[in-house]
């Protein structure tokens, strides 16, 4: 097993990560996502996901 | 964050490719697309392996051109290819793979990653012929298109069939108690011959025989299983279709009993026998033995139900469903079928099924996938243990694909053989989830009718490198679009 140096080493499984997307916010009633890779010789393993909401109205006021 | 915030997860995402449910019902574990992916034990969507051309250039992964990797021309077909094991009277077997290319009979020895005709005449029908079938029978390959004088290879030579009279023409063969059972004649579309115990060559002597299933049901002999639990299983199609089960092991005891109806078999290719079900593709959907027998032809039961829009609805060519042909990949669990997409001029769709996450009973979950090769036709294929010309793998099965350029693309290339190419053109691996409009979490269900407040989406994933995917997020009919770091990430502690 490696030695872990304070400051240096970086804490994370070598096999599982996740990543943020805060970015992707907007108001609405679904969410349908979609993952593509299409780079030459890049891979692509996905466990899953999350999707961050709050909830809003129980009623919406807009005209759909 | 804000105090209201939650989140609603999907992890570990357990669920395959439903394309035939309306995506706004489907539970969030399943996918509405599956492209370029295959299934791990765990459930996760990973990149399929890529293709290279056979050649002994291999290690270069590129769209190789060298010497000896194309057969006859760039414009013939790979018709059939195969793995041949020879023992003899050695314990040390050899190993060659067979092709059928244009009009010509191939060998690659070692298998070392070049063709070489396997006689200066071995010419064998056409290259517009794609019902080409080669069997493993008595240490030779038993070559057969329905139109041409079978023949056979010794691995040394083509042989004709050398006891008594010539075999008649016929469309496929299967090796089974030491005989070889050849059907799909083309003077006698319902009858099965079989030769002598121990001599292929001997289909007219007193130990040879033949029979025939149910003669002028409007339908022909279309294919045959390998050997499964002790009997044969014959399928009749390609228009109404019924599957037999032939029984005993001399011909005195040879019994026949009709075991399912429906589902027409339209290629001997697109049959697939495994340790435990025999699968086949047919005009309507994908059907295993097992559940056939048990649950009966209708679509609830079909293997294929989550995908049977691509029948249906006509995704796929149904006249070129006579081509299609399957395989099985044993360390990949999957069995596959290449079909031809309609609209399109190739045969590069592989249908695969997951049958090691699947649950086959009706209503059970099916992990399908669909991986669209680049560049590729692919009207034969199959299983392959690696030979020399790859040394890190050999031994190693791999789904070998023919082409429509002359070439062999060997499968089962990964990220370590700088291979997840096409013959070195690049694909992509594409997952969607359903339409989700019901979200549960710890602080209950947001109703479909309720709005939410979108802040973000969190990718779990595996780091695979210094590159990206791209994230697309559609909430409502609205689309926007970002990218996610693969390389993966932490925090230095200190």
């Amino acid at each position: 097993m490696a030695d872990f140096t304070l400051d240096t080493s970086t804490l994370g499984g070598s096999d599982f990560d996740y990543a943020e997307n805060p970015e992707l916010t907007d108001r609405g009633r679904s969410i349908q996502l979609q993952w593509d890779q299409g780079g030459a010789n890049q891979d692509l393993e996905l466990f899953g996901y999350s999707v961050r909401y709050t909830p809003a109205e129980e009623t919406p006021k807009e005209n759909v | 964050m804000s105090t209201h915030e939650t989140q609603f997860t999907v992890h570990p995402a357990l669920g395959g490719l439903d394309i035939a449910s309306d995506p706004t019902v489907l539970d969030p574990n399943f996918l509405t697309i599956a492209d370029n992916i295959e299934y791990r034990e765990g459930g996760q969507r990973k990149k399929r392996p890529g293709f290279r051309v056979y050649s002994t250039a291999m290690v270069t992964n590129s769209a190789s051109t060298a010497a000896g990797s194309i057969m006859v021309s760039t414009g013939a077909t790979v018709r059939a290819v195969t793995d041949y094991w020879r023992y003899g009277a050695s314990l040390t077997p050899t190993q060659e793979y067979v092709s059928v290319t244009g009009a010509s009979i191939f060998k690659s020895t070692g298998p070392s990653g070049t063709w070489a005709a396997i006689t200066a005449t071995s010419s064998f029908g056409s290259d517009s012929n794609v019902t080409t079938n080669l069997v493993r029978a008595g240490d030779k390959i038993v070559v057969s298109d329905a139109v041409t004088q079978p023949i056979a290879y010794d691995g040394t030579s083509l042989v004709a069939a050398t006891t008594g009279s010539l075999w008649p023409v016929f469309t496929a063969g299967k090796y089974h108690l030491n005989r070889l059972f050849f059907y799909g004649l083309s003077t006698a579309p319902s009858q099965i011959n079989y030769t002598a115990a121990n001599n292929i060559f001997d289909s007219t002597g007193t130990d040879s025989g033949s029979f025939t299933v149910n003669v002028g049901d409007g339908d022909q002999i279309v294919g045959v299983s390998q050997p499964f639990y002790a009997s044969l299983y014959v399928f009749k199609g390609p228009q109404f279709g019924s599957v037999y089960q032939l029984s005993g092991a001399t011909p005195s005891t040879f019994a026949m009993a009709q075991v399912a109806t429906g589902a027409p078999l339209l290629n001997n290719n697109a049959l697939i026998t495994t340790p435990t079900d025999v699968y086949w593709l047919s005009a309507y959907g994908v059907h295993s033995l097992q559940t056939t027998v048990k649950f009966g032809n209708v679509e609830e039961a079909f293997l294929s139900l989550p995908i049977q829009r691509l029948w249906r609805d006509g995704v796929i060519r149904r006249s070129h469903l006579d081509h299609a042909w399957g395989f099985w990949h044993p360390t990949r669990n999957i069995v596959g079928w290449c079909v031809h997409p309609t609209g399109e001029l190739t045969h590069h769709w592989l249908l695969c099924y997951n049958y090691a996450l699947s649950d086959p009973k009706p209503g059970g979950k099916k992990f399908w996938s669909i991986w669209k090769t680049t560049g590729g036709d692919h009207i034969s294929g199959a299983v392959m243990l690696m030979g020399a010309a790859d040394t890190a793998h050999t031994g190693d099965p791999h789904l070998f694909l023919g082409t429509s350029v002359g070439q062999v693309w060997d499968g089962d290339q990964d990220a370590s053989d700088s291979g997840l190419n096409d013959a070195g053109a690049a694909y992509t691996a594409t997952i969607r989830t359903p339409i989700i409009t019901r979200f549960k979490s710890d602080r209950g269900v947001a109703a479909e009718t309720a709005e939410k407040s979108f802040a973000g989406v969190v990718t779990y994933f595996n780091p695979k490198g210094a590159y990206s995917a791209n994230l697309t997020a559609i909430i409502d009919r609205r689309s926007q679009a970002t990218t996610v770091s693969l390389a993966g990430k932490g925090d230095p502690l200190g």
